[in-house]
């Protein structure tokens, strides 16, 4: 659709990023094919292994290399990863893609969910120091 | 428990008292030598549970190593000890597992003896990450112990 032909909140919509969720295509070397760049641009690295300069991806090469299409996806939630410059929260999730027989991939979607956490991480400290505190008090007391 | 503290202390050489809770999972790398071996130790910091059934099933995933930390001055960090060690072994057989006792600075020798006699595992360490005592020594053992797996 041509943004003249937009309506009045598909305009509004348009000036946000409503998915939140970066795709990157990495061969089984951990090369990075392709990226969207929605949340960081990956553009310098294309070409590079993601498992040499992400000591995330780098621990857990074997089992991404390992998967099958059948496989379930693997989620790993809540991933505090100062990352690319950017300190978020993120949630990854990986599983093998074959487009065709030729091709086959390591997809990984990453989802910045920082904000959704972020109210998250102040209910469970809160949480944390009261039972810290309940127990030192009842120790002493 | 102070996990966090520990990363810190052996990756960064720092420590801070101000708590700041875990959501899922830190992940840090340090290089380490040992002997004729450079070992890339990429840290899985995991907040902590009140059971390790708790934990994602992923986080385990690529494990070569544990670490499992409890406060030596909280009862409620080591009263599932025995139990949280049995389900991590049962996910990871051929993982060495080193158990620490954190926050020694605290406590007297006599109560961390003691303490080490009620226990129903046998502890590795007792460290600081306050001071850092110990800390280089239970990484380095660690380091050493899956490289010999």
């Amino acid at each position: 659709m041509k943004s003249s032909n937009l309506t009045y909140l598909q305009k509004f919509k348009s000036q946000f990023n409503p998915s939140g969720y970066q795709f990157v295509l990495l061969d089984n070397q951990g090369i990075i094919v392709e990226s969207c760049n929605t949340l960081f641009n990956l553009d310098f690295y294309q070409g590079l292994s993601a498992f040499t300069f992400i000591p995330f991806l780098e621990s857990i090469q074997e089992t991404l290399i390992e998967m099958n299409v059948t496989d379930k996806p693997l989620y790993f939630p809540r991933l505090d990863i100062p990352f690319f410059s950017h300190h978020h929260i993120y949630d990854f999730t990986f599983q093998r893609f074959r487009p065709n027989n030729e091709a086959s991939f390591i997809a990984w979607v990453v989802k910045d969910n920082t904000l959704q956490y972020h109210y998250l991480r102040q209910v469970q400290q809160e949480r944390n120091m009261a039972i810290v505190k309940s127990e030192r008090s009842r120790l002493n007391g | 428990m102070g996990k966090t503290s520990l990363v810190r202390r052996f990756v960064f050489q720092e420590f801070s008292d101000e708590y700041l809770t875990t959501l899922g999972v830190r992940i840090d790398k340090k290089v380490v030598e040992l002997g004729d071996y450079t070992v890339n130790m990429i840290l899985w910091d995991i907040a902590g549970e009140v059971a390790q059934t708790k934990v994602p099933v992923s986080y385990y995933l690529g494990a070569h190593g544990v670490i499992y930390v409890f406060d030596v001055q909280r009862p409620s960090s080591f009263e599932n000890i025995k139990a949280d060690l049995d389900y991590i072994q049962s996910k990871l057989f051929d993982a060495p597992i080193c158990v620490i006792g954190n926050k020694k600075d605290l406590i007297s020798e006599g109560e961390l003896q003691k303490l080490s006699e009620q226990l129903p595992v046998e502890v590795s360490f007792f460290t600081s990450a306050k001071t850092g005592e110990n800390v280089e020594l239970m990484f380095a053992q660690i380091a050493q112990r899956m490289l010999n797996t």
